[in-house]
């Protein structure tokens, strides 16, 4: 997931909250496989609303190679924001106008360890502040992946072609 | 030279630009430790990272980022090698400027070297620090360093193959 190979992307996702003022992490392992965890978690068009309130529902405007470009709407306010994305295997970083939420995956197994970062920011004060919502939340979300995934490995495995 | 905008963008607490910095810093900063904290340079690279990362708003001048983290991850390498004390075995791999096949020899060389007389060599001689900074990092007077890195220089010298 990235270009030193001795940081892996649980311990970059640990590295950059100490530069983000604010930023909360959880972390936990979740029980299916990795491929399945990360294809869920990176469905930016799909599963990301479900459990990202950050992001909401979003399209794919632009992807050049490890970099995306979102436009999503948030659920409340139904407004319109971009959010630029930078993903590799095992790592996404996302950034809006008023957030920074971040995955990291690795395999264990059969099993995968997934640490979810989430901030919020005021680019105008070129501050950021903790979120108003609670490690609890994330660890729910974390929650809502892991069964998004095992559905995702259920259907696959289900489809008559396979 | 770093780029000034995004040193300056991740120091307001853009995280997509401080992914960006970690691309650049961490092969940098692992090197360095490398060169000096041999088999615990990864914990050693990882602890500099954490305090680049953690203290990049106090950088005043963005441009002299890198000999900034250069004196972190030194501090941090120097630490973990007096951690370990003088058992460390040399890895693969250790900084070496211009022919492949001199790194492999100077580190053949520096294998030989007790560790005092390694670190000295490694911070002067191959990663170019003034011997003020050299002084500054291993915590000893200016004129220890000058007589230690000449006895360095002249058992280096001495032993190296002609």
């Amino acid at each position: 997931m990235n270009a030193t190979g001795f940081l892996d992307p649980i311990d970059r996702l640990r590295l950059i909250a100490n530069g983000i003022p604010g930023a909360a992490v959880v972390e936990r392992v979740l029980d299916a496989p990795f491929d399945a965890v990360w294809a869920t978690a990176t469905d930016f068009e799909g599963a990301l609303s479900g459990f990202e309130v950050s992001v909401g529902r979003a399209r794919i405007v632009e992807r050049d190679g490890d970099r995306v470009t979102l436009e999503s709407r948030l659920p409340i306010l139904r407004v319109r924001q971009r959010v630029d994305v930078h993903l590799r295997d095992g790592w996404c970083l996302m950034q809006g106008r008023g957030f920074v939420a971040g995955m990291a995956a690795r395999a264990e197994g059969e099993r995968t360890r997934f640490a979810h970062l989430e901030a919020a920011r005021m680019p105008a004060a070129g501050l950021t502040r903790p979120l108003m919502k609670a490690k609890m939340v994330m660890t729910r979300e974390l929650r809502r992946i892991e069964r998004l995934a095992r559905e995702r490995l259920a259907e696959t495995a289900d489809r008559p072609d396979r | 030279m770093p780029d000034i905008s995004l040193v300056r963008a991740a120091q307001s607490g853009d995280a997509l630009a401080l992914d960006c910095l970690l691309d650049e810093l961490a092969p940098y900063v692992l090197r360095i430790c490398r060169g000096i904290a041999l088999n615990h340079a990864d914990d050693a690279a990882q602890e500099a990272l954490v305090a680049i990362v953690r203290h990049l708003r106090t950088l005043r001048e963005p441009a002299a980022l890198h000999g900034w983290a250069r004196r972190i991850a030194t501090r941090e390498a120097v630490r973990a090698a007096r951690a370990a004390g003088g058992s460390a075995e040399l890895p693969e791999q250790i900084p070496a400027h211009g022919d492949p096949m001199l790194g492999v020899e100077v580190r053949d060389q520096l294998d030989r070297m007790e560790p005092a007389h390694r670190a000295i060599i490694v911070l002067r001689d191959l990663e170019g620090l003034t011997e003020e900074q050299v002084a500054e990092i291993l915590g000893v007077a200016q004129g220890t360093v000058k007589s230690r890195l000449h006895r360095a220089r002249a058992r280096f010298r001495q032993e190296w193959p002609a």
